[in-house]
C-alpha cells in the first residue's frame, strides 16, 4: 500500500462551553491518498467544518483536540508549533471555504490580489514569475487572462467562486480541503465549479476532503466517502461501496432521500428521518438511537464498533448489511 | 388528465415586469431590466406547479407579483377568474386569505421577537378569526400539520431556539394556519441540508394530498421539481422556454436549455447516462437585435435565425410547450 498524504487517527475535538466539553468530532479516522479525494458528509453542525479547521490549524479559541493524531507528509498536525504550522497553511495544505466569493477584497484588482497570495508565502519569486503563475492559475480554472486586470465586482458569483479556488492553489499545496464550495450557487455553475475542481485535482495530482451536506455532490466529485453523524463517521468506504451498497441506516436514509431524474419519481412517504436536532442524545449510545428504525437495547447502551464490510468499505452499526 | 376542461385555479396571462435600475453616483442611469416577459401559466386546482430556472430568472418577481407585494408592468393574474391586481381593502384582505407564502430563508422570515405561538397567530389575528381559545386551537392544528409534534412544546420556544428545518415547518404552519387555496413555496428548502429538505418536500406533498392545496413551487432544481411536480414551467431570463408535465419535460426534454440543467444536474445511479451537451464553453457575444435569450449560450443555436427573433411558444403534443426554432 502506498504511504498516504494524510492519516487521520482518532481525532476528537470538543468545544469548552459554559456547559462544560461538547464533543463536536469524536473518534474519527480517515486517510487522504496522493490523486485521491474524500467526501465527508453529514448535516450541518455534524462536525465536518471543525475537521477541517482543526487540519488547518485553525480551530476556533474554545475548541480544543482531546485525543488522536493527523499525520500530514510524515508530521503530527495535531502536535506542530503555531510557527511550523503557518508554514504548512495554504503552502502544503489549503481550503477552499464556504461562499467564499465575498472573501475577495472589492477594490483590488483580481491579479494584484492573486499575486500577494504569491508572494506573502514565496517572497523571492520574481515579478515576471508572479505574473506567470497568476495567468496559469486563470488558465487551470477556465478564466480568460484578459480577466485577470478587472476587478471582483465584474465577476460573476460562479467565477469569483473560481478566482477564490484559484489563490488557494496558489501555492501549489498537495493537500486542498473544499468546505461546501458550491452552496449557494445555481446548478449550472455548480456543476462548472465541481468540474473545474475535479480537473484540476487531476492535473496537479492532489489529495482532497471535499465537505458537504449534498451526497449527490459528493458523489459526483469523490473517490471516496466517509458520512458523518453527531460527530461521528458512521460508514467510510470508496464512492461506490457506498453509494450501491449503503450499510448503516443513516446512509441508507442520505441514498434514499437523493433526488435523482430517473424514470420514477422517489417515493415521498417511508424512509425515516432524523429529528435535525443534533448532538449527544444520550451519553455513550448511538447518536441515532432514538430515530434509527433498527435500534436496540444495545445501541442506546453503547455505540457500536466498526464492522468491516469489506477491506475497503466499513460501518459503524452491528447490523449492518444484515436484512432490510 | 385533460387539462383543457378545467378553469384554472391560478392563471397568469403575458405577465410582464421591467425593473428600472435607478442611477446612481456611478452607474448608468435608468437602463431597464425584464423581470419578467409576457409570462402565461396557468395552475389548475389541486396541482403543484413547478416554476425552474436558475437565480435572477425571474421565478421570485412571479411569486411577488402574484401575492401582490408588487404589481405587474402589463398582462393579468386571476385567481379563480378573478382579477387580483390592484386589489385593495377587503377585497385584499379576503384574497390574501386564500394566498399564502413560503419564503426561502427561514432564519429570515421568520420575526426573531415572535415566539412561535405569536408567529402562526398573527394571521388569525389580522383577519380577525376565532377567540383567543380557538386561535390557540388552530395554532396547535397548525404545528401538527407541519409536523412539529407534539405542537405545545413549541409553542413559546423563538425562533433561535430551533433548526432550520424546525424554522421552515414553522413558516409552513404560518401558512397553512389560514388554510390558504394557493400556496406558493419560493426555494422553501435551499438554505437547509439536502436530508431536511427531503423532509419538507414529503410535508408539502401530503399538504396536497390532505388540504387540497394548489401550489406553485419554486425551484432551481428540475430533481426537486421531478419529484414533487405535476407540471413544470423553465423560465430562462424571464421568458418561459418549455412548459410540460414534470414527466415528460425531465424525461424528453426539448429546449436546450432545459437540457443544460440536466446536465448540470449531479450524475449517480440511473439518472447519469444522459448528456444534452447544449451549453457553450465560451459565450456568444449577445446580439443587438431581438433574439433567443439562449442564443449566447447555445450550442444548438442557428445563425441567422436564433439571433435574429425570439422564437415564440409552440405546443407540441399533450400540452408540452416550448419556444425554440428547433421544433
Amino acid at each position: 500500500m502506498t504511504r498516504a498524504l494524510l492519516e487521520v487517527d482518532n481525532l476528537s475535538i470538543g468545544y469548552q462551553t459554559a456547559k462544560g466539553m461538547a464533543m463536536a468530532v469524536d473518534d474519527v479516522s480517515f486517510r487522504v491518498d496522493r490523486g485521491g479525494s474524500l467526501g465527508l458528509v453529514g448535516e450541518s453542525g455534524c462536525g465536518k467544518t471543525t475537521i477541517g479547521m482543526a487540519l488547518m490549524g485553525l480551530l476556533a479559541p474554545n475548541a480544543k483536540i482531546l485525543s488522536g493524531q493527523a499525520r500530514f507528509e510524515g508530521e503530527d498536525l495535531t502536535a506542530v508549533s503555531d510557527e511550523r504550522m503557518r508554514q504548512i497553511r495554504w503552502r502544503r495544505i489549503s481550503m477552499i471555504f464556504q461562499a467564499a466569493m465575498n472573501a475577495l477584497n472589492p477594490v483590488h484588482r483580481v491579479q494584484d490580489q492573486i499575486s500577494e497570495a504569491i508572494i506573502t508565502h514565496e517572497p523571492d519569486l520574481s515579478s515576471h514569475a508572479v505574473a506567470h503563475r497568476a495567468r496559469s492559475l486563470f488558465d487551470l480554472v477556465k478564466i480568460p487572462e484578459s480577466r485577470l486586470q478587472d476587478y471582483p465586482h465584474q465577476f460573476s458569483g460562479g467565477m469569483r467562486q473560481r478566482v477564490v479556488i484559484a489563490m488557494a492553489l496558489a501555492c501549489n499545496p498537495s493537500l486542498i480541503i473544499a468546505d461546501e464550495p458550491t452552496t449557494a450557487l445555481d446548478v449550472i455553475v455548480q456543476n462548472q465549479i465541481l468540474s473545474a475542481i475535479g480537473t484540476f485535482q487531476k492535473e496537479m495530482n492532489l489529495g482532497m476532503i471535499f465537505i458537504s451536506h449534498d451526497l449527490a455532490v459528493v458523489a459526483d466529485v469523490c473517490t471516496h466517502i466517509g458520512v458523518m453523524y453527531a460527530g461521528c463517521m458512521v460508514e467510510y468506504g470508496s464512492r461506490q461501496e457506498v453509494l450501491d451498497c449503503p450499510g448503516h441506516p443513516y446512509t441508507r436514509m442520505l441514498v434514499g432521500s437523493l433526488l435523482t431524474l430517473s424514470d420514477q419519481p422517489a417515493d415521498l412517504s417511508g424512509i425515516f428521518v432524523t429529528n435535525g436536532e443534533n448532538g449527544v442524545t444520550a451519553a455513550g449510545g448511538c447518536p441515532l438511537n432514538l430515530v434509527c428504525p433498527d435500534a436496540t437495547v444495545a445501541c442506546r447502551r453503547e455505540q457500536a464498533g466498526w464492522v468491516d464490510l469489506t477491506d475497503t468499505h466499513r460501518v459503524r452499526c452491528p447490523y449492518a448489511g444484515k436484512g432490510r | 388528465m385533460d387539462t383543457a376542461s378545467i378553469s384554472p385555479l391560478l392563471s397568469m396571462t403575458d405577465v410582464t415586469k421591467v425593473y428600472h435600475a435607478g442611477g446612481s453616483l456611478f452607474g448608468k442611469t435608468g437602463s431597464p431590466v425584464v423581470a419578467l416577459d409576457h409570462i402565461s401559466i396557468d395552475i389548475n386546482p389541486g396541482e403543484i406547479f413547478g416554476l425552474v430556472g436558475e437565480s435572477g430568472s425571474g421565478k421570485t418577481t412571479a411569486s411577488r407579483l402574484i401575492v401582490g407585494l408588487e404589481n405587474p408592468d402589463g398582462g393579468r393574474i386571476q385567481l379563480d377568474g378573478q382579477d387580483i391586481v390592484g386589489l385593495k381593502g377587503r377585497a385584499r384582505l379576503e384574497f390574501t386569505k386564500q394566498v399564502q407564502v413560503i419564503f426561502q430563508d427561514p432564519y429570515q422570515s421568520l420575526n426573531a421577537h415572535f415566539s412561535i405561538f405569536d408567529t402562526v397567530c398573527e394571521p388569525l389575528i389580522i383577519h380577525g378569526i376565532g377567540d383567543r381559545v380557538a386561535r390557540r386551537v388552530r395554532v396547535c392544528e397548525a404545528l401538527e400539520t407541519a409536523g412539529l409534534t407534539p405542537p405545545e412544546t413549541y409553542l413559546e420556544r423563538y425562533p433561535h431556539q430551533l433548526s432550520g428545518g424546525q424554522r421552515q415547518r414553522v413558516a409552513i404552519a404560518r401558512a397553512m394556519v389560514l388554510e390558504p387555496r394557493f400556496l406558493i413555496a419560493d426555494e422553501p428548502t435551499s438554505m437547509l441540508d439536502a436530508s431536511i429538505s427531503f423532509q419538507i418536500f414529503r410535508l408539502l406533498n401530503r399538504l396536497r394530498e390532505t388540504f387540497g392545496v394548489t401550489m406553485l413551487f419554486i425551484t432551481h432544481s428540475l430533481a426537486a421539481a421531478r419529484n414533487l411536480c405535476d407540471r413544470v414551467g423553465v423560465i430562462y431570463r424571464g421568458r418561459l422556454v418549455e412548459q410540460g408535465t414534470a414527466q415528460e419535460t425531465i424525461m424528453h426534454p426539448r429546449h436546450p436549455y432545459t437540457k443544460a440543467l440536466l446536465d448540470a444536474h449531479p450524475r449517480f445511479g440511473s439518472s447519469g447516462q444522459r448528456r444534452f451537451d447544449t451549453l457553450l464553453q465560451t459565450e456568444r457575444p449577445r446580439p443587438a437585435t431581438d433574439h433567443c435569450l439562449f442564443y449566447p449560450r447555445c450550442r444548438l443555436a442557428v445563425d441567422n435565425t436564433c439571433n435574429l427573433q425570439a422564437p415564440k411558444l409552440k405546443t407540441l403534443d399533450a400540452g408540452h410547450r416550448v419556444s425554440c426554432y428547433l421544433f
